[in-house]
């Protein structure tokens, strides 16, 4: 890198070349106070309060639009400086209200700091001020017209940054403001971006709102609990009591980037049905009970089943949401207190997947996804992958990419907000993904693009080559409904980009992919003879490759999810399930519930009294994730601590201890009693993660749908993510369900028309599984004969209408739609 | 023993001496107060109890901004508030820990409303800490009991004037737009 040498108040400091004088400064420890300069975007210009003297320059240059040149001597505190910063906070004031005593940004308020230091006591003008009303009407952000400064930041990082773009300038003059478009209620991601950015208190968070004055808090550094990004938010404290949550630049992997879960979705701890006591089920009724008592009777009760049906007969479910030290323990107990291998979690229906397309394909037992990896690619083409809503933070490393010349192509068949952002939108048939990647690489290889020395020396070259005869362009249009030329033009464009990347998620609730297009999107990778880390697909939850990797899954001969929970025969006669709530996340709820039924004893550890726990033996409460010290694995592989911030609930102890005294209650001791000593063995046991050799090996993938659309069931249901939740946990936050509270059915225009459904209608969904209620949303961005339904929340039910697919065909769910 | 000293003891010289000084006082006025039957005025500016300024519409004056407490150095105050029915602040709690207090004033010089005051109260002397713990309900009532009307209004101009209140755009400056400033 070019640095260049130049002088700021007598120091000398080093900064790249075509770095500002500002970013020089701020990089070398020097402020120059600034109210529209954003570190992630493009110079504005527009406070003027940066002004510096830059020598042998007349006037006053901007720091913040002005680039730093060899031998530059620049001052930024001077007289003139001074003054001139006086007369601009003058004018700002000119219309500032000043309600600081009611403003919630008073204490961390930028015009306030300056106006403290730079700022007049009287004011040499005098105007009216604007008196607009307060807008409260939108969830979770609230509106002050009145103390804008018209900075711009907010509309910036939201159209730029975020790439959604729900606010701008409205009005000329004094009666500019800052507004959705024709003043409406603001109606976006609600990702509180712009809350973080606003220098002074027109933006704020209303679920902060008028709760406390900065000065009370402590803030706490955490790593967020929802999807894999691993970003860290800043919690504040007041009296044992978190009550905000927000980014702040340089602190952690998302640098101050958040989404609203990250912002917003911290109180799911302080839901009502958080559990406080154990409790036993007597007489039909779960009952409260003491720690002693439940362990007493769940060490007695699972050893008499070990004793009857030997140790294979219990299982396990870890979770993806607990710390990997609370992970480790739930197996080594099961491992070495219970002597069964019948372990897994959720994420065989998600990241399993993922694993296991990258172990078939490239022999490789850990790869995470690369933090910086979409920048780093000048074509970026993702598989059926609303990145954005999955991982909402890494997602904005591909709108950057975007934005900094990489070609975007989306290969989706809704329109969501990645798209909308993309370079490229292929609007596929959904599930046809495979199809996609296969026909691309027919093409390659007809046309013979792909790089023959590498690709030809991996096994299976033959049999790829072989299994790509019938996806012509021709077959792959009719199958994809994109056109022959398309397919074609991607392939070519595709193979002929200098840095490539293929990303797609692994959401165990998305049914429009599977292993098969994991397995095809490896193909393609190695076809062109790219490294693995080409192909990126992150684990889905906060500690899901955490969890993966301290051995929640069976390790030889254990049972794996479809054997536990969907086997006919009824092998499994006690559960252990930690913090998962099977009957609402997992699929076919009738087949779980039934399992679940089945099970001489069942014992739930969670936070929750969800529904898994109202069925359950013995029900132990569990500490969350801010109240228990631990670590989670980001998607990106970091081990990151999350720490002790505020008070147990109840009587509720973390996960690990449980499995410590529950051990001591069977009379076998694992010899672990706390979170440093699991952390030392689990280091241990990740320290090998990684490490073995890549063995790349082609495997043909076939697109296939394992239940097709038929005249009974003519649509075909996609389940998918929103951006505003994750996972069902998030629908336990009252902050994220002020935004969305209930699932729905979106649905094309055409398809109402032709079922006579009303936009917020209530409509039948059904299923050969069953049916249910919801409410219908039609909606210009689902594609006709496909209904896209979020599967978060529990009281929808969705899971009454799916099934569980772990192996290559599609899952896609044959619907009809009634109206009720 | 000198001889000087001897004498001294013999004739008692300290002992008279100090009886002279004792018939001399036993006609002068007592500087003894007889508290508490007889009690002192306080001083103007006495910094005493503390209590929460009543408006004239028997609201409370503080809108919980905060500063009191952010200046306190002995952190007694602490300040609960919320959203109200229509959408404004309204403070729940307003407690300060008299036992913790040590009287600087800081916290009423600090308030830009002239809120939180010290009224001439000083005899609050308790069995109990609780007694000694304020509610804002309790601070009301100490406003109403030893500050409400003429008094408080004296204090208010002499020593509780907030200085926000007291700058203002003088009338003979530039106005832009031809509007002033409401």
């Amino acid at each position: 890198m070019n640095l260049v040498e130049l002088t700021i108040n007598g120091k000398t400091v080093k900064a790249a070349k075509g770095a500002t004088i500002l970013q020089a400064a701020l990089k070398n420890g020097i402020y120059i106070p600034n109210l529209c300069y954003d570190r992630r975007l493009s110079p504005y210009g527009g406070c003027r309060m940066c002004v510096v003297e830059v020598e042998g320059q007349k006037g006053l240059s901007a720091a913040c639009s002005t680039q730093i040149r060899e031998g530059m001597v620049v001052f930024t505190e001077t007289p003139v400086v001074a003054k001139s910063r006086k007369a601009v906070l003058e004018l700002l004031l000119l219309h500032h209200p000043l309600d600081c005593p009611v403003c919630d940004k008073a204490g961390e308020c930028k015009l306030q700091d300056m106006a403290y230091k730079y700022g007049s006591t009287s004011n040499r003008f005098s105007a009216s001020r604007k008196d607009e009303p307060e807008r409260l009407d939108s969830p979770v952000v609230e509106r002050n017209p009145n103390r804008c400064i018209l900075c711009g930041l907010c509309v910036r990082i939201c159209q730029d940054h975020q790439g959604v773009g729900a606010i701008n300038f409205i009005g000329r003059g004094f009666k500019t403001k800052i507004s959705p478009a024709f003043e409406e209620t603001l109606d976006c991601e609600f990702c509180g971006q712009c809350i973080d950015v606003c220098p002074v208190g027109a933006l704020g968070s209303k679920t902060y709102r008028f709760m406390s004055r900065v000065w009370y808090m402590n803030e706490e550094e955490m790593i967020c609990p929802y999807c894999g990004c691993g970003c860290t938010t800043n919690l504040s404290v007041r009296q044992g009591k978190i009550i905000r949550g927000r980014g702040k630049e340089g602190v952690g992997i998302n640098d101050g980037d958040l989404c609203g879960k990250g912002r917003y979705g911290f109180d799911y701890i302080y839901a009502e049905n958080r559990l406080k006591t154990p409790m036993i089920r007597k007489e039909g009724n779960l009952v409260r009970a003491s720690w002693d008592e439940a362990l007493k009777y769940v060490a007695e009760r699972m050893g008499s089943i070990i004793e009857k049906h030997g140790p294979a007969s219990v299982g396990a479910i870890g979770s993806q949401r607990c710390s990997i030290e609370d992970n480790f323990m739930l197996q080594k107990f099961m491992r070495e207190a219970v002597g069964t291998d019948n372990i897994d979690s959720a994420a065989r229906f998600g990241y399993a997947k993922a694993h296991k397309a990258m172990e078939k394909s490239f022999g490789s037992d850990f790869m995470p996804i690369g933090w910086e990896a979409p920048l780093n690619a000048k074509f970026l083409l993702v598989i059926e992958s609303d990145i954005t809503s999955a991982m909402p933070v890494w997602g904005l490393n591909f709108i950057l990419a975007r934005n900094n010349g990489a070609h975007l192509a989306v290969a989706d068949s809704k329109e969501t907000k990645l798209v909308r952002n993309s370079s490229q939108w292929i609007r596929l048939v959904p599930g046809t993904g495979v199809a996609l990647l296969n026909g691309m690489m027919k093409v390659i290889i007809d046309e013979g693009l792909y790089d023959k020395e590498k690709a030809q020396g991996i096994q299976n070259f033959s049999a790829l080559e072989s299994s790509l005869k019938d996806y012509t362009p021709a077959a792959v249009s009719a199958i994809t409904g994109v056109s022959e030329d398309e397919i074609r033009n991607l392939a070519r464009e595709y193979s002929s980009a200098k840095s490539r990347l293929v990303a797609m998620t692994s959401g165990a609730s998305e049914n429009i992919k599977s292993l098969n297009t994991m397995l095809a999107g490896a193909n393609l990778v190695m076809l062109l003879g790219d490294s693995p880390d080409t192909l990126q697909i992150p684990a889905e939850f906060s500690n899901t490759l955490g969890m993966w990797s301290a051995g929640v899954r069976p390790a030889e001969q254990g049972k794996e999810m479809q054997e536990m929970l969907y086997a006919k025969d009824a092998s499994l006669k006690a559960l252990y399930i930690m913090g998962e709530n099977p009957i609402v996340t997992f699929h076919d709820v009738a087949a779980v519930e039934n399992t679940l039924k089945g099970m001489e004893l069942l014992v739930v550890q969670d936070i929750f009294l969800t529904d898994t726990a109202k069925m359950a033996d013995v029900v132990l409460p569990a500490c969350s994730w801010a109240e228990k010290d631990g670590t989670f694995m980001s998607a990106a592989g970091a081990v990151q601590k999350i720490r002790k911030i505020v008070k147990e609930t109840g009587e509720a102890i973390p996960d690990w201890e449980i499995f410590v005294r529950l051990s001591k209650a069977m009379g076998k001791d694992l010899g672990l009693n706390s979170v440093a000593e699991i952390s030392a063995q689990v280091s241990e046991k990740l320290s090998t993660l990684g490490k073995n050799d890549l063995k790349l090996s082609f495997n043909p993938a076939a697109y296939e749908l394992i239940e097709n659309s038929s005249s009974e069931f003519p649509m075909l249901l996609v389940t998918a993510n929103i951006l505003q939740h994750s996972g069902a946990l998030s629908s336990l936050s009252r902050n994220l369900d002020s935004v969305v509270s209930d699932a729905y059915l979106e649905l094309s225009p055409a398809d109402a028309e032709k079922y006579k459904i009303i936009n917020e209608s209530y409509v039948k969904v059904i299923s050969k599984r069953g049916e249910i209620l919801l409410k219908a949303i039609i909606s210009n961005e689902v594609p006709e004969k496909t209904v896209f339904v979020p599967i978060h929340f529990a009281h929808a039910k969705v899971n009454t209408l799916t099934y569980p697919a772990v192996n290559g065909g599609i899952p896609l769910v044959p619907v009809r739609i009634e109206p009720a | 023993m000198t001889f000087n000293e001897l004498t001294k003891r013999i004739f008692m010289t300290e002992i008279l001496k100090g009886m002279a000084l004792t018939l001399k006082t036993m006609f002068t006025k007592p500087v003894t107060r007889q508290y508490p039957e007889e009690k002192r005025e306080a001083l103007p500016g006495f910094r005493g109890l503390h209590a929460l300024v009543r408006k004239s519409d028997s609201s409370l004056r503080c809108v919980g901004c905060g500063l009191c407490a952010a200046i306190c150095p002995s952190r007694c105050i602490s300040i609960y508030t919320s959203e109200g029915v229509d959408h404004t602040k309204v403070v729940d709690r307003y407690e300060v820990e008299v036992l913790k207090c040590l009287f600087c004033g800081f916290c009423v010089e600090a308030c830009p409303f002239g809120a939180v005051v010290l009224t001439e109260h000083f005899e609050y002397s308790d069995y109990s800490r609780e007694a000694l713990f304020m509610t804002k309900e309790k601070l009301l009532n100490n406003w109403d009991k030893f500050m409400a009307g003429k008094k408080g209004e004296q204090y208010f101009e002499k020593y509780w004037r907030p200085l926000a209140e007291d700058f203002g755009t003088p009338e003979n400056q530039p106005v832009l737009k031809n509007r002033r400033a409401d």
